[in-house]
């Protein structure tokens, strides 16, 4: 067969497919008893250090539940798409046997594999079903389009299809679920939760069982470094959690042995401190650098990007390369030194490329420098030495950057963590030197928490033991606990509480110091330990958690003493000053050698709460944000940045209270009932919707009536009318009469045309069950057929047409000159029903020549480039009165396609032409 | 909504279907699909705008070529309109308004899903979505246990693009696990690949590359 402009060729590829040489994986002695507790309850939380292989029990625990419950779908969320990649791709085998091939056929996380229909819809789709084989029921997202998903279902009253639906959300410190006790009218407290985007769907997991919903949390980390709880004190109980602690994951690794966390105090150009480091020994190395506001940043991120290459090759030597993967490598003929400048956005995707081969060559790359990047969920197993420039207010930021580094790896026995503090002495201000000197000293005290993170304090003592249901009996075994993580289990909770210890052993040290007192401060710190404790509601076993807390205080002023704390009986601990560190870390940069003068410097005195106020008052400010740009600029030393921390007990009452405006925050407002606020702005008479929003901004709306009564009221919501008393419903949401019923009623007004009708509607007498304009969409879809029917005349309206020719003849009459005449002679009401609006439409097959023919001007289709014949012309002109040239000239001008030449003299000179006098038909004067 | 795009029925799609479809499932498989089985496509259009059947669609020439009976397709178009007037030009074939996997999907859930013959058809190239699609639809059949011969077809070339070869194909669906994971489950490359000029009765700019995979219970 000859096939024209036809070319077709088999050809041969070299390239062939690479099946999978699944090596399946079995659980380690820690996961085995992580899914051991968790493979069968609803709601879990993994809590395990980075690299431990959180992500493979994930995918066992929901395989073995996807086995056992062929309803149950998966879904696991992470928070960004580089993450997924964990989760990708398993071969695994179950603790009984089965080998699963754990392949997500959903992975909105791979920008290869997005769902045309986009990630939103993506989901939806998935959830809506049907699934066919196990790798089916899987589905990988980020938060970001879960948090989406959800709330696209919630507006759309589809929740229903979360059901039969495990959900895990990995690095589960971005959930935010908070309990608030927020005082909204006087000596009246309400207690609200307050979540993010994501910690609102796992709050609809957890209140919402009857659906077979169950969710998993995993996180190396379970606080969010912001002060805030990933779960409300109402959902935590619900969980069951399986917490592997640094500790034993560092002792299970295979090559890893030791670790160090160490200080260097530099000055505002780091890079001489860096230099330094890299002196010590060629490492893997990554360089977190400071965000560009923050006072540790030179202001520019690229230069100093800059500056750190220029002492990479102050140290490794070679000439600087930039390659089309994205690395710059210093080319010194030797072994070059590879870096990965993650802070300049040229060749992201080249970089993120290249970031995925990282792990298969030890020699693939020396450095990394990264400032928000390269945090959770980044790999790179070589990496022993992290350097962070700048302290970090969040210790899951510093868990997170430092967590790169615990990444087993052969060769790999040691890494080395080393925070770079910039510190100077040459700030003239005593305010700056102080804010300087804080957040040194806040770094030094969070490194006490991180460090007991990643190797808790234990102390020997009696245990508390469970009783089958989970309780704590009265039965005892003398072991080595964390008793502060066993009460008090929340720990951002514990942060706060060290927080609150820290500063009250301080004003020991100083009271003792200024009594001369030189002796051992336990007694009074004990006291002050259990004080704060209590506060913190927590009720037993004070003494175990005071020697705890007083242990993991007194750690680093041993370690200066070159004495473990492990090794060392706590009779010899509590005679230690455990703030003696903080001293010994000042007196270097600063000379401060006494507590007295440490307090002096780093704390703030601050105004009674009711100066404050009242000074606070002065400044007009109405809000949050206004407060802060202030305080950024020209508030006095003397007034807190954040009275609702420094007053609280003192008076403090709210935000709106502080500011002199008296305004709750959204959230914590209370307002009437909808039956009693509905009832208030009925009785406002308002007219419209419109009128309503008016009235609610202005100053005459009480404050317990919402101004978005549709959001605070929406289960009880109806409509705008109902609101306002109006009726009225938008047209999408109204219920109309049944169709048949209502062409019967309709029927019955004996109506002619739709003029008729519509004149009808405007009468106010039409029943509101009874649309206005049934032919609209979604009104009566696929019932609707045609006015005629509807208004139950004898004849379709088609059917009922004058011919062609006899409209053309009703509409010449009209003496219309143009389309929009028409269309204007159309809208008076005038026009007969059998003479269409359309005519275009409704004679396309049945003789239309075009608007002019059907308006009766001279140039239709039929007279295109043609003119009238001279006693046609001069019959125009006499008809119109023309009798001049001048009066012709400005008739042509409104009068287009007439058919008149313009130049009639010559274009009828040989057709007929006598004279002007006889074109215009004047005779002596006188117009025949 | 134009629902006469292209014609499926062109000379050149129709040696081009004698050619990938018809002639290697003859030399992998048998003459006939087995009646058990069914055949799936990406089918397009089969029927003229008037809602009457095309002669020399894909359906039309798989049944005349003695491949498949008519009750063994099932063809699967995610637009609606086109769907319609397949289903009344057709009556008595199974036609899915859907998209492809999310059709086998379907009918996998209600358990009557043989498939023997997948052929797609993507009007795309490899980069876009219908290497996942592919790679997807791979594994999924990877499940079934009966012999299948699977098709998938992208543009290679067409303007603004930049041509590639067979090989770029077969390296892009190795980054796909679920592609490796068919391999590993018995699946097996062809070898080769076929290459013609689009459609139309013209010459055609586009260019599109057929690779043929199958899964053989026993080897033959």
């Amino acid at each position: 067969m000859k096939i024209p402009g036809f070319i077709h060729s088999w050809k041969q590829t070299t390239v062939n497919p690479i099946p999978d040489g699944s090596i399946f994986m079995v659980l380690r002695n820690w996961q085995r008893l992580a899914f051991l507790a968790l493979c069968d309850t609803t709601y879990s939380i993994i809590n395990a250090p980075m690299g431990s292989g959180k992500s493979l029990l994930m995918c066992i625990i929901s395989a073995y539940r996807l086995l056992k419950n062929p309803s149950l779908r998966c879904i696991i969320s992470v928070p960004q798409t580089i993450i997924g990649s964990g989760f990708r791709r398993q071969s695994f085998k179950l603790p009984d046997g089965r080998k699963i091939d754990w392949v997500p056929q959903y992975n909105f996380c791979n920008d290869d594999e997005y769902p045309d229909e986009g990630t939103i819809q993506g989901v939806i789709s998935f959830l809506k079903g049907p699934h066919a084989s196990f790798n089916d029921r899987i589905l990988l997202c980020t938060h970001a389009t879960l948090v989406a998903v959800y709330k696209r279902l919630k507006d759309r009253n589809q929740l229903s299809l979360l059901k039969n639906l495990m959900l895990w959300i990995d690095e589960a410190h971005h959930v935010k679920n908070i309990d608030m006790d927020v005082e909204w009218a006087q000596g009246t407290y309400i207690s609200a939760r307050v979540s993010n985007g994501i910690g609102d769907l796992s709050a609809h997991f957890v209140d919402h069982p009857e659906m077979n919903l169950q969710l998993g949390l995993a996180t190396a980390s379970f606080f969010r470094g912001d002060r805030c709880t990933l779960l409300s004190k109402e959902m935590e109980p619900k969980f069951k959690r399986f917490n592997l602690p640094y500790d034993q994951y560092l002792e299970s690794m295979d090559y890893l042995r030791s670790f160090s966390f160490s200080f260097r105090i530099c000055n505002n150009d780091h890079s001489k401190t860096i230099k330094e480091i890299l002196q010590t020994r060629r490492g893997k190395d990554i360089i977190y650098i400071p965000h560009p506001v923050s006072r540790h940043s030179s202001g520019c991120k690229y230069k100093a990007v800059d500056r750190i290459i220029s002492r990479c090759q102050e140290v490794y030597g070679g000439t600087k390369t930039d390659e089309p993967n994205g690395l710059a490598v210093l080319r010194n003929g030797k072994s070059d030194y590879k870096i990965l400048d993650l802070v300049d956005e040229d060749q992201r995707p080249e970089k993120k490329q290249f970031t995925t081969t990282i792990n298969d060559d030890r020699n693939a790359l020396d450095l990394i420098v990264a400032l928000g990047m390269f945090k959770e969920g980044a790999d790179w197993i070589w990496a022993d030495r992290s350097i962070i420039v700048g302290p970090r207010n969040s210790l899951t930021d510093m868990i997170q950057m430092i967590g790169r580094l615990f990444r087993d790896a052969k060769g790999k026995k040691h890494v080395e963590i080393v925070v770079l503090l910039p510190f100077s002495l040459e700030h003239v201000k005593k305010k700056e030197l102080r804010d300087n000197l804080n957040s040194y000293l806040k770094a030094v005290f969070a490194s006490l928490l991180l460090e007991n993170v990643l190797h808790p304090v234990k102390i020997k003592g009696p245990a508390p033991s469970e009783d089958k249901d989970g309780k704590k009996s009265g039965k005892s075994n003398e072991s080595h606990l964390s008793f502060f993580e066993y009460v008090v289990p929340d720990e951002t909770e514990r942060l706060k509480i060290m927080d609150d210890v820290k500063d009250r052993l301080l004003e020991i040290c100083v009271k003792k110091e200024q009594n001369n007192e030189l002796g051992s401060m336990w007694e009074e710190g004990k006291e002050a330990i259990k004080e704060v404790l209590v506060q913190h509601g927590v009720k037993e076993r004070f003494v175990d958690i005071t020697k705890h807390i007083w242990t993991i205080f007194s750690r680093r002023t041993l370690q200066m003493q070159g004495l473990d704390v492990d090794k060392i009986d706590f009779d010899i601990i509590k005679d230690i000053n455990p703030l003696r560190f903080l001293l010994e870390y000042t007196s270097g940069i600063c000379g401060i050698k006494t507590f007295r003068a440490l307090k002096l410097a780093i704390h703030r005195t601050y105004i009674d709460f009711e100066s404050a106020r009242r000074f606070v008052h002065t400044l007009k400010i109405k809000s949050h944000s206004k407060w802060q740009k202030w305080c950024s600029s020209k508030k006095p030393d003397d007034i807190p940045v954040s009275p609702d921390c420094v007053y609280k007990g003192k008076g403090w009452i709210n935000w709106g209270d502080w500011f002199g405006t008296g305004l709750i925050a959204t959230n914590f407002r209370k307002y009437r009932s909808f039956e009693e606020a509905k009832l208030f702005v009925q009785k406002l008479n308002l007219k419209s919707w419109e009128e309503w929003t008016a009235y609610a901004k202005s100053e005459k709306k009480p404050k317990d009536i919402p101004a978005k009564p549709q959001d605070i009221y929406k289960d009880q919501w109806i409509s705008s009318g109902d609101w306002t008393g109006t009726d009225f419903i938008a047209l999408y949401k109204r219920k109309y009469r049944p169709y048949d019923k209502a062409v019967e009623f309709v029927h019955k007004l004996g109506l002619n045309n739709i003029v008729e009708w519509k004149n009808y509607c405007k009468s106010g007498k039409k029943p509101k069950d009874i649309p206005t304009a049934p032919d609209a969409s979604k009104v009566y879809d696929g019932k609707w057929k045609n006015w005629s029917e509807w208004l139950g005349t004898s004849t379709t309206p088609k059917n009922s047409l004058l011919p062609i020719e006899e409209a053309k003849k009703f509409v010449h009459k009209l003496g219309l000159k143009s389309r929009d005449e028409w269309n204007k002679y159309c809208e008076s009401g005038k026009k007969p029903i059998n003479i269409p609006k359309a005519p275009q439409n409704a004679y396309a097959e049945k003789g239309w020549k075009g608007v002019n023919d059907w308006l009766g001007n001279w140039w239709s289709k039929d007279n295109i480039g043609k003119y009238r014949s001279y006693d046609e012309s001069r019959k125009i002109l006499r008809q119109n009165g023309i009798n001049t040239e001048r009066k012709l000239r400005e008739w042509r001008k409104k009068n287009k396609n007439n058919g008149i030449p313009s130049v009639p003299h010559k274009f009828y000179k040989n057709s007929g032409w006598k004279s002007w006098s006889h074109f215009f038909s004047i005779s002596e004067g006188k117009s025949k | 909504m134009n629902v006469n795009q292209k014609d499926w029925s062109c000379p050149k799609k129709q040696q081009s279907r004698m050619d990938t479809i018809i002639s290697p499932y003859r030399e992998h498989f048998n003459h006939s699909l087995p009646k058990q089985l069914q055949y799936w496509t990406l089918c397009g259009q089969c029927a003229t705008p008037e809602g009457n059947p095309l002669k020399g669609c894909e359906l039309d020439q798989m049944v005349q070529e003695g491949l498949i009976d008519a009750s063994q397709f099932h063809g699967v178009e995610i637009t609606a309109e086109i769907h319609q007037l397949n289903a009344s030009a057709w009556p008595d074939v199974h036609w899915h308004n859907d998209d492809l996997y999310r059709a086998m999907v379907v009918a996998q859930s209600k358990g009557w899903f043989k498939p023997g013959i997948v052929n797609c058809d993507f009007p795309k190239t490899i980069d876009s979505s219908a290497a996942s699609c592919t790679a997807k639809i791979l594994a999924m059949l990877s499940e079934q246990p009966q012999d299948i011969f699977f098709l998938a077809n992208f543009i290679v070339r067409k303007r603004f693009y930049t041509s590639k070869d067979g090989n770029y194909i077969i390296e892009y669906l190795n980054k796909f696990p679920q592609f490796r994971l068919a391999f590993s489950k018995g699946w097996q490359y062809d070898g080769r690949y076929y290459t013609y000029n689009g459609t139309g009765n013209v010459g055609s700019r586009t260019f599109m590359s057929t690779f043929i995979f199958v899964k053989k219970t026993i080897q033959k």
